[in-house]
């Protein structure tokens, strides 16, 4: 096998189209079983949908603290990067971006591993948002993450914002009620 | 000792050790818990961590720290398995985070609740460009953890019920240095810490480190057998006190947290 061989079949097994990295199994059965505790406490606690982003909050400041290397002065590049090769691609979650500035970046989410495991779609959008909102945050403080707009069927488009608004800092707690109120819209 | 016994005998009061009121789980630990030990919680969900802290809340002497239910909601639980209801000093972080942060944004959002047949897409639109009605400053809730542990009476339990939700607020590193601070003044107090924490979301590095603070580790676990669910509570850390180690089998009945079986790993 030549060196273009070799190194096409590192690029397909790091491909996210092949799922969650298979050289590091115990990251992805780490997400599934914080998402089995969010299931969990959504059934235990009242049906609370804020449990289940407040566990995928820890979760994400969990991948942040155990994966990605702190430092106080991040720029949004810079932590993009490591997001994408340290944490994104051995999940096998898939991004695409279609603004990056020096304090916006605007994407939305094309994979999910997660989709398949449950069929609770509310909870599993915020568990999503939780965990990627408390990636951002261990690095961005000052920051929020908005949910725009559906961008195209399912996928939610996300703004990262490394200062945020009054308005901003309300994102999440409207985030809940709405999709409070699609489950209860669903009969769930 | 034989190594598998149902526990039958009379639980001896023992000088310096800190009873949970739960008869059974004390004679499981030989007399309760040490004083001035910090006692990490790990749970499933659906192990019913939340009543074995509530029950050890009815021993009196305690100081709850509640994040995940509010003051009522834990008395209500209380008055169900009618447990009698001492003097429980409340700290009700859940009640000032959701009137602080989601009951002020209600007022906002409940005009979604009107127009009951939007879209997911126009929802989402609309809530994105609607100006908030209210203004909401968040408290530093791990300042409140802090504040509210010291200068605490000797030989009183603390519970905090959970960690979880600190670790979904601040960084890890933040959440373990005021653990740490916490443990201190207990130990000075020699009281008994105990911090409710769910196995399997924080990864096996920060439990690793709750278990390296800790001086106990008690694990609760539900695990499914055919159509049925058993419940174990393991003892899997005891500082100095190795013969402590141990599993028992439990069940939740009417008078709430009951150990039917210990079996001595050591």
């Amino acid at each position: 096998m030549n060196q273009t061989d070799m190194r096409k079949k590192e690029n397909m097994q790091r491909s996210w189209e092949d799922g969650p990295s298979r050289e590091e199994p115990q990251l992805a059965s780490w997400q599934e079983s914080a998402f089995h505790a969010a299931l969990g406490k959504l059934h235990t606690e009242h049906g609370n949908l804020d449990s289940v982003m407040r566990t995928g909050e820890a979760f994400g400041r969990g991948l942040y603290a155990q994966r990605i290397k702190d430092k106080p002065d991040w720029t949004i590049k810079e932590w993009l990067k490591e997001i994408e090769q340290d944490v994104c691609k051995p999940l096998g979650t898939e991004f695409t971006f279609t603004k990056i500035s020096h304090d916006v970046v605007t994407t939305f989410m094309n994979r999910n591993p997660l989709v398949q495991l449950s069929q609770e779609r509310s909870a599993e959008s915020l568990f999503n948002f939780g965990v990627m909102r408390g990636l951002f945050l261990s690095a961005f403080p000052q920051g929020e993450l908005v949910m725009n707009k559906i961008k195209n069927e399912d996928h939610p488009e996300l703004i990262f914002k490394t200062y945020a608004s009054a308005k901003d800092k309300l994102e999440r707690e409207r985030l809940i009620r709405t999709f409070t109120f699609l489950k209860k819209e669903d009969g769930a | 000792m034989p190594r598998e016994a149902f526990i039958d005998t009379m639980v001896q009061k023992k000088e310096g050790f800190i009873r949970t009121g739960i008869d059974k789980l004390d004679r499981l630990l030989e007399g309760g818990i040490p004083g001035g030990f910090t006692v990490v919680l790990l749970g499933s969900p659906g192990s019913s961590t939340e009543i074995l802290v509530k029950q050890i809340a009815t021993s009196g002497n305690v100081t709850y720290i509640t994040t995940e239910e509010t003051k009522q909601e834990i008395l209500d639980t209380i008055n169900r398995f009618k447990w009698p209801v001492p003097d429980i000093d409340f700290v009700d972080i859940s009640e000032k985070y959701y009137s602080n942060v989601l009951l002020g944004e209600q007022k906002r959002v409940s005009i979604y609740e009107q127009r009951s047949k939007l879209k997911l897409k126009e929802l989402i639109e609309i809530g994105s460009t609607a100006m908030p009605s209210t203004a909401t400053a968040s408290e530093d809730f791990l300042a409140i953890l802090s504040n509210r542990t010291k200068n605490i009476p000797e030989k009183k339990i603390i519970i905090i019920n959970s960690l979880d939700f600190f670790l979904s607020q601040y960084n890890q590193e933040e959440v373990l240095r005021t653990v740490y601070a916490i443990k201190v003044n207990n130990l000075k107090n020699k009281g008994a810490l105990l911090i409710v924490m769910t196995k399997g979301v924080h990864g096996d590095l920060f439990e690793r480190k709750m278990e390296g603070l800790a001086d106990a580790v008690l694990e609760l676990d539900v695990i499914q057998k055919g159509s049925s669910f058993e419940r174990y509570l393991s003892v899997k850390k005891m500082r100095n006190y190795a013969k402590k180690i141990g599993i028992a089998r439990y069940v939740i009945d009417d008078s709430g947290f009951v150990l039917e079986m210990i079996e001595r790993i050591m």
